[in-house]
């Protein structure tokens, strides 16, 4: 390699030649400095000016190459000084071009030069503001942003030491700009960022928090007007630095006299949304976390250790996670271009970023920068629902995660579950009346507001979230307290009269320590008030708002129906409306045609057609849509399970007729996609267990339908119920349990089908299960019992 | 200039081929009697493999995410499994970080080799063994 080119990739960077290759930026900058040299050296002043200013091809060259000697002059003033002086000669359009290449510099170089060739970055900004260049303040606001997302912390207090000098020591500048809100936002945000991480001082000697104290609050008094663009994430900063004396002064002065920061009180800071999140972190920041969100993937995990690692480990690391939570909420994600994945990575990443942070005051203040926009979602301004739906998401995903082994390259290892979905809970529903005490309801109707919107677009999702048996009870005692709309009391929800109790009552088990949720009453057989089991009248006497009781009055059961019915049709309904594209419109021509449909065989086909569409649809078919299209298929299909009736047939040798059900075409698909794409098989499993919320009986039909079809060698087919048991946020022997008593209470003969398929087949699952010991145990009869145990003693 | 070759192109006995990966662990170095051998675990998007660095000279430590150019490389059997290897001929750079799509499955260094390929080590190690011919040469996945 050329001896002159490596020595100037040197000056600019800190690179082992031998074995790194100096990015293309920087290549180039080297490259077009040697070519400038070329033809200028021995040129006097006034030539070198007129050849930078000829607008030939290499003009852009040139100037990149009068960059390169801006950068690397740090110790050599009068080359500094010469370049300046061609810079000017140039005049306003030559730094113009400056401009440009300096932001190139910010955006494209910034993270790998050496900390000199950023200060001389640095001076030649402040160069431009004493020449008041147009347009340097965009550059300034790059400037502050780059100098945030730096990992290196001594390099970024330099960085803002200087920055924020130039500002103060051009003050009447900065006072005149008229339209530089952006410029005040970015200034307010990462500086009091650095401020919040940056320990108190020790010394007299040491300034530095306190000079940029004093600075973001100069900034904020010479710009009050300009705050409001900050909407509620000034309040936020003001939160963050609260305990600083200079701050209270701001506090009190907003809270006095608002009318010259623009609002009528602080709620107007809580009722608006801050647009620029973008300019708060680093070029090179914002490039990973977008290529985390498109490319992530299944790597997600991996590509956040590696981001973690070298973002996150300094003493900036919780502040730069809180730049992060708040960039990637706002974050703009194109339907048409972004991947399906990528909604989904979205989601994740902001879990990881939180769950992931040291608990304690950090942790709590990125659950709060999580949660800012429910807290000021004001339905007067509508663009606050924008951001609303993605906490939620965010709190569902911790929910129905379950926990990871361990992976060899992460960081991240089993810090999060579901606990952690109920600290998220937790903290909303305790912030309401800390965080803006003179006026608790306001932030009381704000959540509330964030909460409708979120069951508009969830519908009965929101109630897999609130009433999730993970959630504790204290934290569902506050969410009902907060969110009277939306958590029911504590009534036992309504169960689908599926099934007339045939079993003697005596057979009928306790309620087992493990019964999983408190939402769905078709999922947990066990809770049905036992009146409901012992006699057919009680089962009756079931209404849709209140619990069953022995002395609730007698209602008439097909007016029950009826409006279930049209309830279940209205629910359908608007399902279909929440799906996208051609899916959408399938699923609605699915809809009307099913009752037309002559035979199982046709719905068969037609469902089969419909799911093939759906695997392989390039549409934006998400995990949210996915669940949306199983819940709306398992509405049509029906419960394949019915009153009185054994799905095993009288014959149990001969299952061939068993299995015409369309919603064995699913299952079909399900164990065996189409050409065993896995892919096609996530999309299945997450369908199916988003079904499963719907009609619990579908996993122990899943269960006979493998056994019934795969034999012996159902292997992969049972890898299909545990993803289902890992998607459903259950552990599998947990959801054999439920599946086994939901089955012993439905259909005994199947059950005792299922029993020996299940010993054999999940062998690891059963063997010190409590659970499904008990299950078995009030199912047996005495012969079966005595036979069991026998075989437990052999 | 050859063009890059996918991890998954990759069969036994190949030589001077380049291919550009990303660091899953960069694994460490050891001294040998002929300088430093450093070993890493990379991947490209059709999967992963483990790489031996065989250069004297060589002993930058490359960081996870740290995405690298090989120019010059060959496979090589070690262990049981197809090695990528980077000799005192060959030149592996470091090009950028991060943004590379990868596939940490299937572990090619993990897999089955084809009937026919041996590790030439364990060969010597046991001279009896009849050496069986190469034939075909082809490296077939399960």
């Amino acid at each position: 390699m050329n001896e002159q080119f490596a020595r100037r990739v040197q000056k600019l960077m800190k690179i082992n030649m031998k074995s790194e290759v100096p990015p293309e930026i920087i290549s180039r900058l080297v490259n077009d400095s040697i070519a400038l040299d070329n033809r200028i050296n021995g040129k006097s002043d006034k030539e070198v000016i007129d050849i930078l200013i000829l607008k030939d091809e290499q003009h852009d060259s040139k100037s990149i190459g009068v960059m390169f000697h801006i950068l690397t002059s740090g110790e050599n003033v009068d080359l500094y000084q010469k370049m300046v002086r061609f810079i000017n000669g140039g005049g306003v359009d030559y730094w113009h071009n400056a401009l440009c290449n300096m932001n190139m510099i910010l955006f494209e170089c910034w993270p790998h030069i050496h900390l000199a060739c950023k200060e001389q970055l640095i001076r030649l900004i402040r160069e431009a503001i004493r020449q008041n260049v147009k347009q340097i303040e965009n550059v300034l606001m790059n400037a502050f942003r780059v100098a945030n997302g730096s990992f290196d912390n001594v390099s970024k207090q330099r960085m803002f030491a200087r920055l924020s000098a130039i500002v103060r020591e051009n003050d009447v500048w900065f006072k005149s700009q008229r339209t530089a809100a952006a410029l005040v936002g970015s200034i307010i945000i990462c500086t009091s960022s650095v401020i919040s991480y940056t320990p108190a001082p020790i010394t007299s000697q040491d300034t530095f928090r306190e000079s940029l104290t004093d600075f973001v609050c100069w900034v904020i008094r010479n710009k009050k007007m300009d705050c409001l663009t900050l909407g509620r994430d000034f309040v936020l900063v003001l939160i963050r630095l609260a305990k600083l004396p200079q701050i209270e002064e701001i506090w009190k002065d907003i809270l006095t006299n608002p009318a010259s920061y623009g609002v009528a009180s602080i709620e107007d800071y809580w009722g608006k949304n801050h647009y620029l999140q973008h300019v708060r972190i680093s070029i090179e920041l914002e490039r990973k976390i977008i290529f985390m969100i498109h490319s992530g993937g299944k790597n997600l995990l991996i590509y956040f250790s590696w981001f973690a690692n070298k973002y996150f480990r300094g003493n900036d690391g919780p502040a730069l996670r809180a730049e992060c939570v708040r960039h990637v909420l706002y974050l703009q994600l194109d339907v048409a271009k972004a991947p399906p994945s990528a909604f989904e990575n979205r989601i994740q990443l902001l879990h990881l970023i939180v769950s992931t942070a040291p608990s304690g005051p950090e942790q709590q203040w990125l659950k709060l920068c999580l949660f800012a926009d429910w807290f000021g979602c004001d339905e007067r301004n509508p663009s606050n629902f924008t951001y609303v739906e993605i906490p939620l998401s965010v709190v569902r995903y911790a929910l129905f995660l379950s926990p990871s082994p361990p992976h060899q390259n992460s960081i991240v290892q089993s810090s999060h579950c579901s606990h952690f979905a109920n600290s998220l809970l937790e903290y909303l529903c305790k912030s309401v009346d800390v965080l803006f005490p003179s006026n608790v309801e306001y932030i009381r109707k704000n959540v509330n507001n964030a909460m409708r919107y979120c069951r508009d677009r969830l519908q009965h999702n929101l109630a897999q979230i609130l009433e999730n048996s993970k959630i504790d009870r204290k934290v569902t005692e506050l969410l009902r307290s907060l969110f009277p709309d939306f958590v029911r009391s504590g009534a036992i929800p309504i169960p689908r009269p599926r099934k007339k109790p045939t079993e003697d009552p005596k057979s009928v088990p306790k309620v087992p320590t493990t019964s999983p949720s408190t939402s769905e009453f078709s999922e947990k057989p066990e809770k049905i008030d036992k009146s409901e089991r012992r006699s057919k009248s009680a089962e009756k006497s079931y209404s849709l708002d209140k619990p069953s009781s022995s002395k609730a009055p007698a209602v008439d059961f097909e007016k029950i129906e009826k409006d279930k019915k049209d309830k279940e049709d209205k629910e359908l309904n608007s399902s279909i409306k929440l799906l996208r594209g051609e899916i959408a419109s399938k699923m609605e021509t699915l809809k009307s045609q099913w009752k037309d449909l002559d035979d199982d065989a046709d719905k068969c086909e037609t469902v089969e057609a419909l799911l093939l569409h759906m695997l392989n649809t390039e549409e934006n078919f998400d995990e949210a849509q996915q669940e949306l299209a199983g819940q709306c298929l398992q509405r049509i299909m029906g419960s394949v399970v019915v009153d009185d009736k054994s799905l095993l047939p009288e014959n149990e040798k001969d299952l061939s007729e068993s299995f015409t059900h369309p919603i064995y075409s699913f299952l079909r698909i399900l164990c065996s996609p189409p050409n065993d794409d896995d892919s096609a098989r996530d999309i299945m499993t997450t369908m199916m267990a988003a079904m499963r919320e719907k009609d619990s009986s579908l996993t122990y039909v899943l269960l006979y339908f493998i056994k019934g079809t795969y034999g012996s060698r159902p292997k992969e087919a049972i890898e299909c119920y545990k993803d289902i048991a890992k998607i459903s946020g259950r552990v599998v022997d947990e959801m054999l349990a439920s599946d086994l008593q939901l089955c012993a209470v439905t259909d005994n003969r199947l059950f005792a089908y299922l029993v020996p398929f299940v010993f054999s087949q999940f062998e690891e699952e059963v063997m010190g299960t409590p659970a499904l010991l008990s299950t078995l145990c009030a199912n047996f009869d005495a012969v079966q019992l005595r036979s069991f145990i026998s075989d437990i003693v052999r | 200039m050859s063009a890059d070759l996918a991890l998954n192109q990759l069969q036994p006995n190949m030589s001077s081929f380049n291919t550009t990966v990303i660091v899953l662990d960069p694994g460490g170095h050891r001294r040998t009697h002929n300088g430093t051998i450093t070993t890493m675990k990379v991947a490209d998007s059709t999967g992963s493999i483990n790489v031996s660095l065989m250069n004297p000279e060589f002993t930058e430590t490359f960081r996870a995410g740290d995405i690298l150019k090989f120019r010059g490389a060959h496979t090589t059997i070690f262990q049981g499994g197809l090695t990528l290897s980077v000799g005192k001929n060959g030149e592996c750079k470091k090009v950028s970080e991060f943004m590379m799509v990868f596939s940490e499955t299937p572990d090619i260094s993990q897999m089955p080799l084809p009937a026919g390929v041996t590790d030439r080590r364990s060969d010597e190690r046991a001279p009896r063994q009849q050496q069986q011919p190469l034939g075909g040469n082809r490296y077939s996945r399960p």
